[in-house]
Formats: C-alpha cells, sequence, structure tokens
C-alpha cells in the first residue's frame, strides 16, 4: 500500500466529460423519428412542462451532489501529512437541513405533477371518438360517428380534440404516440381511456408510435402511425371509405375471387356493410390500397413488401395468427402459388 | 438412522474439513457463506452472457442475429438471473460470512437450516434455468405479467418453470431472512445494543425483515399463477369477472420492497467502506440506520409507481407519486450521510474504497431518474422504454453491483487471509465504471428518443442505431472488466499477499479476529461498549472516556472446550427433495411426490440426528 497514486484532475475532467456530454447529446435528439421530447398537442406540452422542470431540478440537484462528492474525494485525500481526521460523528442541524432541503424540493415537483394529472385526465366532453382495440400484433381502429373500421393506421381531424377509447382483445399491449400523447394501457377487462388536441401546424403530418407493453413473441412489430388531416381531407377520406370500392378487373379481379376462394374472409372483411369492431378477427382491410404501410405499420405498403408478406407472413412477423390460422398457409391445397399472389396483390391495391 | 449417519462419517469432526463431501455438509456459515458468493458469481457470469447476446442482436437495426422467440427468453432470464441468483444471493453471501463475525457471534441461530436455505437456492436455480434445455425458458418479461402468462397465450411450460422456480428460491430466501432476524436479534456479544450493530448488520436485518414480509406476497400470486394454469382456476382472467390488474398489484407489492432488498445490503456495505478507508467514524449512524428503517418501510408503499400506466385513476396516481416522492428523502439522507462522512476524512483510495465511491456517484443517477418517473405523467413517456432500462440498471448495477465488488474487495482479505492485488483491481474498477456508462448512460438517450425496451428489432429509419452500438460496446468494456476481475480472483487466492488480521485498520469486530477466522470465530466472545469496538480499543486516545478493551481473538487452549455444530448432509438431501417435488410437478403433479418422499424422509433424519458430536 505503500505506493499508493493518487487520481490526477486529468481524470476529473473525464469524468466531467463522461457525464456532460450525455446531456448535451440529449438536446440534440428532439428530431428523432419517435421522438418524446417534441411535443405536438397540448397535452403532450404540458407533460413536456412538467418534464422539463424535473429535468432542471435533477440538473442543478446532480451538480450540487456529485460537485461535493468530487470535491471531498479530492480535498481529503490522504497525503503523507495527513494526521489522524477528526472523529465527528455527525451534526443535528446539518443533518436536519438536508432533510427539508429535498423534501421542499419534493414539493416543487409533486405540486405541478399533480396538476398535470387532472388536467389531462378524462377525455374532454365534445371529443371526437376513436376506439381503438389491440390485438396480437396490430390495432384495430373504429370510428363509430362514422361506421368505419381500420387498422394501424389513425386519420384524425385537425381542427378537434380526439378522444381514445381503448380495449385490448387479448393481451396488455399499451398505446403510445410520444409527440401527441403519453401512453396508457391495454387492459383485459377495462376500457382505458387517453385524448388529445393536435397543434395546428401538425396538419398533414404523420406521427409514429407503437405497443410499449411487452405483448409476446412480435411485440417488436406491433406499430402504429397518426395521420393529422385537415378537417376536409378527413371528411374526404371517411366518405371515400364508405363508397364501395371499385369493380376490379383483369388480374385484381381474379385477385378478388382468390380472396374468398382461399379463405381469407374468414377473417378479413372488406368493405360494404359496417362490421363493428372485435367482428373479424384481423384488419379490416377496406381502403387497404390507400394505407401508407402493412403489417402493423411495420413496413412500407408497396407490392413488393405486399408479395413478400402473403408469401410467408410468419417469416415477416413470428407467431401472427394469420399464418398460423389461414388455410392458404395450412391446407397444402390451398396454398398460394406466385401467380395467386399476384392477382391478390394486384386486386388488394384497387381497395382505395 | 444412527448408523446412516455413521455410516457416511458426517459425525467425523476432523475429516470434514477439506474435500467436497465437507462442503457439502458443511453448516459453517462461512463455508455457506463461500458457496453463496461463488455460486452467486457463476450466475453473474451467466446473466452477463444473457445481456452480451441482448447487446449484439440491438447493435445493428432490423438484425436477424438472434430470433425474437429466443431474444424474449434471453432477457427474461438475464433479468431473472442478475436479479435472484446474482445480487441477492451475493448479498446472502456476505450476510452469512461478515454478521456473526460483526456481531460477535461463532454461528448463526440455525446452521443447519442455513445450509439448507443455499442448496435450496442452488436447486432453485438450476430448476429455473433448466427451462434451457426442457422446451424453452420463461419469455414474458421478469415481472411475468398476466395474461400473457396464461395457457392460452403461452402454452409451453416456460410459465411454470418461473413460478415453480420462484417459489423454490422464495422457500431459501425465506428460510435465511427468518435465520438472520434470530440471529442478529439473539446472538449479538454482550454490550451491543441495536444502536450499537454496524451499519451492514443493521441492513441485513432490515431486508431479512423486508423478505419475511414480501416473499409471502409474491408466493401467493406464484400459487395462484399456477392454479390458475394447471387447474383452470381463473384469478386473474378478465373473461371469468377477475382482474389481470391484481397480478401486477400482487408483483409489485413484492417487487418495490425487492429493490430495496437489492440496495440496501450494498448501501451496508458501503456505509462500511467509507468510515474504513476515511478514518473517521460514519456521519450520523443513527440517522443512517433510521433512513435504512424507513425506506424499509415505505418500501411497501410505493408498488403502484410501476403501474401508472394502466390506468389507476387520477386520486390513486396522485398519492403513489406523493409517497414515491417521499422515499426519495430517506434515500437523499443517505447520501448526503455519505459525503459527510468523506468530508474532513483522510481518504485513502483502495480497490475497495473506488467501488464505494463509484457507487455514490451512480446511484444519485438512478435516483435522479428515478424522481423523474416518479411523476406519472412524465413516466407515461418514460416507462417501457429505454429511459426505463437505464434508470434500473444504475441503480442495480451501478448501486448494488459496485457496492457488492466493493464488499468483495474489501472483505476478501477476512475471507481468505490474502488480499486482493490492488493494480488489477484498480483497472477492474475503471474499465466497469466506465463501461458502466458506455453502456447505461446512452440507454437515457434512445429512450428519451422514443425507444421500447422489451423489442428485438427496429427500423433503421428511428435513428436509434448509433447509440446502442455505443452500449454494445460498453457492455463489452463492462465483460472485459469482469474477466480483469476473474484473473485478479484467482491470482489472489492462490498467491495474494498474506492479510494478516487487520489489513485496512478496521472499525468493528470481524477485523480483530483471525484471517481467515477459525471455526469458531471468537475464541472468547468480545464484550462490546460502542458501534466502532475494535477503533475505539486501538484508539483510545481518540475517546474522553478510554475504552475498556473488547476481549476475543486467539486465546489458545480456549478452542478445545467450544462445541460446534456437526456437519449434515440432510439440509442438502431436504432442499434436493424440495426441488425435484418442484420441477416434477410440471411433468405430472403426481410424480411429484417422489420429490415430496424424499424431502420428508430428509426431514425426519434431520429431525433426529444426534445434536452433540458422536462418540463411537
Ligand atoms: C453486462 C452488464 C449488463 C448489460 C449489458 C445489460 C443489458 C440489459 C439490456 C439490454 C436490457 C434490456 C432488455 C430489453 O428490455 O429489451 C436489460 C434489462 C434488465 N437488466 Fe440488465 N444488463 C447488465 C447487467 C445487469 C445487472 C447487473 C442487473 C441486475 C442488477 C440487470 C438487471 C436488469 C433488469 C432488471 C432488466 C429489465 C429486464 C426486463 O425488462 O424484463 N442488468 N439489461
Ligand atoms: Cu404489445
Amino acid at each position: 500500500m505503500a505506493n499508493r497514486k493518487h487520481i490526477r484532475p486529468k481524470s476529473l475532467l473525464v469524468l466531467l466529460a463522461l457525464v456532460v456530454l450525455p446531456i448535451l447529446a440529449a438536446c440534440g435528439t428532439v428530431d428523432s423519428a419517435q421522438t418524446t421530447i417534441n411535443p405536438q398537442s397540448d397535452v403532450a406540452r404540458e407533460i413536456q412542462g412538467t418534464y422539463a422542470f424535473i429535468f432542471w431540478v435533477s440538473v442543478v440537484v446532480f451538480v450540487v451532489v456529485e460537485g461535493a462528492l468530487v470535491y471531498a474525494v479530492f480535498r481529503y485525500r490522504r497525503r503523507p501529512n495527513s494526521g489522524m481526521p477528526k472523529q465527528t460523528e455527525g451534526n443535528m442541524v446539518l443533518e436536519v437541513t438536508w432533510t427539508i432541503i429535498p423534501a421542499l424540493i419534493l414539493i416543487a415537483i409533486a405540486v405541478p405533477t399533480w396538476i398535470t394529472i387532472f388536467r389531462t385526465d378524462d377525455i374532454p366532453a365534445g371529443s371526437y371518438i376513436i376506439n381503438v382495440t389491440g390485438h396480437q400484433w396490430w390495432w384495430e381502429v373504429e370510428y363509430p360517428d362514422v361506421g368505419l373500421v381500420t387498422a394501424n393506421e389513425i386519420r384524425v381531424p385537425s381542427d378537434r380534440t380526439i378522444g381514445f377509447n381503448l380495449e385490448t382483445e387479448d393481451v396488455l399491449h399499451s398505446f403510445w404516440v410520444p409527440a401527441l400523447f403519453g401512453k396508457i394501457d391495454l387492459v383485459p377487462g377495462r376500457t382505458n381511456t387517453v385524448w388529445f388536441t393536435p397543434d395546428a401546424e401538425t396538419e398533414g403530418q404523420m406521427f409514429l408510435g407503437q405497443c410499449v407493453e411487452f405483448c409476446g413473441l412480435s411485440h417488436a412489430n406491433m406499430r402504429m402511425r397518426i395521420f393529422v388531416d385537415s378537417p376536409d381531407d378527413f371528411a374526404a377520406w371517411t366518405a371515400g371509405l364508405q363508397s364501395p370500392a371499385p369493380e376490379p378487373s383483369g388480374v385484381a379481379a381474379t385477385g378478388h375471387e382468390l380472396f374468398s376462394t382461399k379463405g381469407c374472409t374468414v377473417c378479413h372483411s372488406i368493405n360494404g356493410a359496417y362490421d363493428a369492431a372485435g367482428l373479424f378477427p384481423a384488419p379490416n382491410l377496406t381502403g387497404f390500397g390507400s394505407r401508407v404501410t402493412l403489417a402493423g405499420a411495420i413496413m412500407e405498403n408497396n407490392a413488393t413488401n405486399l408479395t413478400a408478406w402473403l408469401d410467408n407472413p410468419e417469416e415477416i412477423k413470428p407467431g401472427n395468427i394469420m399464418y398460423k390460422e389461414a388455410e392458404a398457409y395450412k391446407n397444402p391445397d390451398l396454398a398460394l402459388t406466385d401467380a395467386d399472389i399476384g392477382a391478390l396483390v394486384a386486386y388488394l391495391q384497387t381497395l382505395q | 438412522m444412527a448408523t446412516a449417519v455413521g455410516a457416511f462419517g458426517g459425525a467425523d469432526h476432523a475429516a470434514s474439513k477439506s474435500g467436497v463431501w465437507s462442503w457439502i455438509t458443511t453448516v459453517d456459515h462461512k463455508r455457506i457463506g463461500i458457496l453463496y458468493g461463488v455460486t452467486a458469481v457463476t450466475f453473474f457470469l451467466i446473466g452477463g452472457f444473457e445481456a452480451l447476446l441482448i447487446r449484439l442482436q440491438l447493435a445493428e437495426a432490423e438484425s436477424t442475429l438472434i430470433a425474437a422467440g429466443l431474444f424474449n427468453q434471453l432477457f427474461t432470464m438475464h433479468a431473472l438471473t442478475m436479479i435472484f441468483l446474482a445480487i441477492m444471493p451475493l448479498g446472502a453471501a456476505f450476510f452469512n460470512f461478515i454478521v456473526p463475525l460483526q456481531i460477535g457471534a461463532r454461528d448463526v441461530a440455525f446452521p443447519r437450516l442455513n445450509a439448507l436455505s443455499y442448496w435450496l437456492f442452488l436447486f432453485g436455480a438450476l430448476l429455473l434455468n433448466s427451462s434451457f434445455i426442457f422446451g424453452g425458458a420463461p419469455d414474458v418479461g421478469w415481472f411475468a405479467y398476466a395474461n400473457l402468462t396464461a395457457l392460452e397465450y403461452s402454452p409451453s411450460s416456460a410459465v411454470d418453470f418461473f413460478a415453480l422456480g420462484m417459489l423454490v428460491l422464495g422457500v431459501s430466501s425465506l428460510a435465511a431472512a427468518l435465520n438472520f432476524i434470530i440471529t442478529i436479534l439473539n446472538m449479538r456479544a454482550p454490550g451491543m445494543t441495536l444502536m450499537r450493530m454496524p451499519v451492514f448488520t443493521w441492513m441485513t436485518l432490515v431486508v431479512s425483515f423486508l423478505l419475511v414480509f414480501a416473499l409471502p406476497i409474491l408466493t401467493v400470486g406464484l400459487v395462484q399463477l399456477l392454479f390458475w394454469r394447471e387447474f383452470g382456476m381463473p384469478f386473474f382472467s378478465a373473461e371469468a369477472g377477475a382482474d389481470p390488474l391484481l397480478w401486477q398489484h400482487i408483483f409489485w407489492l413484492f417487487g418495490h420492497p425487492e429493490v430495496y432488498i437489492l440496495i440496501l445490503p450494498a448501501m451496508g456495505i458501503v456505509s462500511e467502506i467509507l468510515p474504513t478507508y476515511s478514518r473517521k467514524p460514519l456521519f450520523g449512524y443513527s440517522t443512517v440506520v433510521f433512513a435504512g428503517v424507513a425506506i424499509g418501510f415505505m418500501g411497501f408503499a410505493v408498488w403502484a409507481h410501476h403501474m401508472f400506466t394502466v390506468g389507476l385513476g387520477s386520486i390513486a396516481l396522485a398519492a403513489f407519486s406523493a409517497s414515491t416522492m417521499l422515499i426519495a428523502v430517506p434515500t437523499g439522507i443517505k447520501i448526503f450521510n455519505w459525503i459527510a462522512t468523506l468530508w474532513g476524512g483522510s481518504i485513502q483510495f483502495t480497490t475497495a474504497m473506488l467501488f464505494a465511491l463509484g457507487f455514490v456517484a451512480l446511484f444519485v443517477i438512478g435516483g435522479l431518474s428515478g424522481v423523474m418517473h416518479a411523476s406519472p405523467p412524465v413516466d407515461t413517456q418514460q416507462q417501457d422504454t429505454y429511459f426505463v432500462v437505464a434508470h434500473p440498471h444504475y441503480v442495480l448495477f451501478g448501486g448494488s453491483i459496485m457496492g457488492l465488488f466493493g464488499g468483495i474487495y474489501y472483505w476478501f482479505p477476512k475471507m481468505t487471509g490474502r488480499l486482493l492485488s490492488e493494480g488489477w483491481g484498480k483497472l477492474h474498477f475503471w474499465l466497469m465504471f466506465i463501461g458502466m456508462n458506455v453502456t447505461f448512460g446512452p440507454m437515457h438517450l434512445v429512450g428519451i428518443d422514443g425507444m421500447p425496451r422489451r423489442i428485438n428489432t427496429y427500423d433503421e429509419s428511428m435513428g436509434w442505431e448509433l447509440l446502442n452500438q455505443i452500449e454494445t460496446v460498453g457492455a463489452f468494456i463492462i465483460a472485459l472488466s469482469v474477466v480483469v476481475f476473474l484473473v485478479n480472483f484467482f491470482k489472489s487466492v492462490k498467491s495474494g499477499e498474506p492479510a494478516g488480521d487487520d489489513p485496512w485498520d478496521g472499525r468493528t469486530l470481524e477485523w480483530s479476529i483471525a484471517s481467515p477466522p477459525p471455526e469458531y470465530n471468537f475464541a472468547r466472545i468480545p464484550v462490546v461498549h460502542s458501534n466502532e469496538p475494535l477503533w475505539d480499543q486501538k484508539h483510545p486516545e481518540l475517546k474522553h472516556d478510554a475504552p475498556p478493551v473488547i476481549a476475543g481473538g486467539a486465546d489458545e487452549g480456549a478452542e478445545e472446550s467450544i462445541h460446534m455444530p456437526n456437519p449434515s448432509y440432510w439440509p442438502i438431501v431436504v432442499a434436493f427433495g424440495t426441488a425435484l417435488a418442484a420441477g416434477l410437478v410440471i411433468v405430472n403433479p403426481w410424480l411429484a411426490s417422489i420429490g415430496a418422499v424424499i424431502g420428508v424422509l430428509g426431514i425426519y433424519g434431520w429431525v433426529f440426528e444426534p445434536a452433540g458430536p458422536e462418540h463411537h
């Protein structure tokens, strides 16, 4: 123990860099695709306000406490001439002080927390209501006022407060689009709610979200998008979905036929009468061709990806029900040929 | 029965001091402590290996290295292993080895029960891990939320392995906890009042009470889970009118005290290390003790902060955020008192001290992120993201693991009579400290970027890849630090510098006896007059009223009259029967009776085993 070494100021600098750099880097993360700190709605901004306050309080506490620690360690390091230190056993005044000060800081944090809790709790009266049902591993989306059911991509009008009623068909899931609102779980036997009013500037924008409660094998593949449409675009979209799809022709007509003969309609519904949410165990494909993504918003909706999906859904989304239950994958007699898949792709793309 | 005992030579005292059989039959708290320690470090390596695989998969966007199913097993088993098979038993290793020495006792209150605890732990751990070969390990996350655990959604026996493995581990911890409560309350040396107990012993007591109150809650939940799966009793299914959230309440009512079970031993260790290497008493001893006790009580009132997003309702959210913030107060007190202990001291940077200082520095970060998600609205943006992977790692890795490594460097000389190399030790510390921050620091950022936890894949366009790559590099730096530790450990066990009885100028009783201590610890039981008896004896000039000398230490001849308990193989028989029964339940409940019979025979043999040395 004789050649004991002292820590040099250089290591202090390294330490400092280790803590300061992440904080600086944090400021650069606002742009990432699913960032939680770039709020675009009233509710998200309210949450962000609370977070920012707590964050800066924490930064101050961090600097003070770590500063005191580092100072003490350097100031009181053992030197060759260090004698026996004074055997201080405590100090009531000091100890009471550092009990009370943190308590006060915590009250300062608690108050805005509570205010935010109560300001964001129930869906405000008059909101535009959308019902969402979680499934392993996709989202069913129902617009009760216009009698529409769709999946994974949620279009909302920009001029309303939007309220979601959330239920699950199977296990726990959690509904989350960080730029617009904080997450809320979907719990069997309950209806949870969440709401937000989009900022005016969000019109025409798309927001990313995904399931954030572990829900089994393909949890990572349960994503979603919210599109904030102008009121006109939104009305046009609902009207489009309500009108019957064009009669398919050519290969698409073949695809249309295959869609029933290969057993797809057992689970998927398209168009026609309003199929209330929960009636079919798979995404309603009305207007599928106009969706931007497919398979739980995990990939772009184009011919290549759609072909890959129909060819082997298990590879794209392990454990999914389509691969397990659909006759086309279970029953060799009904297996899809490349031509079948081509026709189905053509047909599905006509569903505008 | 008596012949059986004789035949296996269990009663032969002299022959029982070396060899595998001596370890199997040992009831010596010090040897049991070493068994716990070695087993826990082994599982730490396994859990770390699982973490490296997780990190390799996540280092690349859309990686296909590890399939989703295996990935889910890995993150579940990683957490279960680190929590229940590494950190908890490493704490138990120190409880076993150190607490009797600190309180001036010759052993724990129930030495054979102590051995049973260890063997149950080992077999429970093996049962849990055997699921990897028998059809797949648990893959539902370490808190196994209902209703993903229902037969319908988890048809394999992975969840049964989880429930039964945890039940066996729970019996082990419960027996150990009761043993330590009774030991600490009844077997302290004369003069050692509660408020003269070393802080590590205090924290052991608090942890033991937490275990006694928290484990039965989990046990109830696990039994319900099994009955649900095996016999269709719908405790958690909404279709039957029950509520899956019941499981979450049960789990976290256990689980939150559990996180204090994981951190308090490390806090106790740090409270021993900081004074020793500052050459000052712990600042505000009684405040630190009361803060520890307060944390123990309050730990039962905050469980719903793990459930801020399930739809609790505003009033419950407000109440649980308040109680959670409240618990930060005693936690803060401890940190301030530790810093005040350093203040004005004469600080020596040994490896143990570096780990203790690292503990304080990193635990502060984990505490602050904890306060952030104590605010329910904020938590709705953080829960189940990597931000909440960063937080438990700052408190459990930065906290518990750093503290426990500090304990290893601090007490290794007492356990083995040799010093760990300080050079290798410091290399270990700096690699681990840097690696830990490189791994878990960026997790805050990627969490704020919205990356969920427990996903095996993410799109490149999310912008998470770089941070994940940095994290993976960090994980390998940690792995390297562990290799350095292992090298140091094996070198030093064989040829480390001899330590002497009191290498660090220690303050508490364990340093007053030989290293390693004789089987009976104290030839004469010491009499204690303060909470730092050895220090006061060594430095009478620092006290106003010179304290009387403590007795103890080597005292030739006294040894002859000390009666120590006999070795016994019945604990391992009982533990084996119990774990076998649990494992066989998975195959067929009727088969389980084989294990039960072995267990009952074991108890029979145990009860009739002669207590005193056998005279042939
Ligand atoms: C080599 C060091 C370690 C690395 C690289 C590491 C890495 C990880 C990663 C990547 C996850 C996230 C898995 C996911 O949710 O997708 C995780 C989760 C976790 N780790 Fe570690 N870890 C390490 C050490 C530890 C230690 C020492 C502990 C215990 C004290 C620990 C406790 C946990 C817990 C409780 C979780 C949450 C598991 C869950 O979500 O089910 N880790 N770790
Ligand atoms: Cu999910």
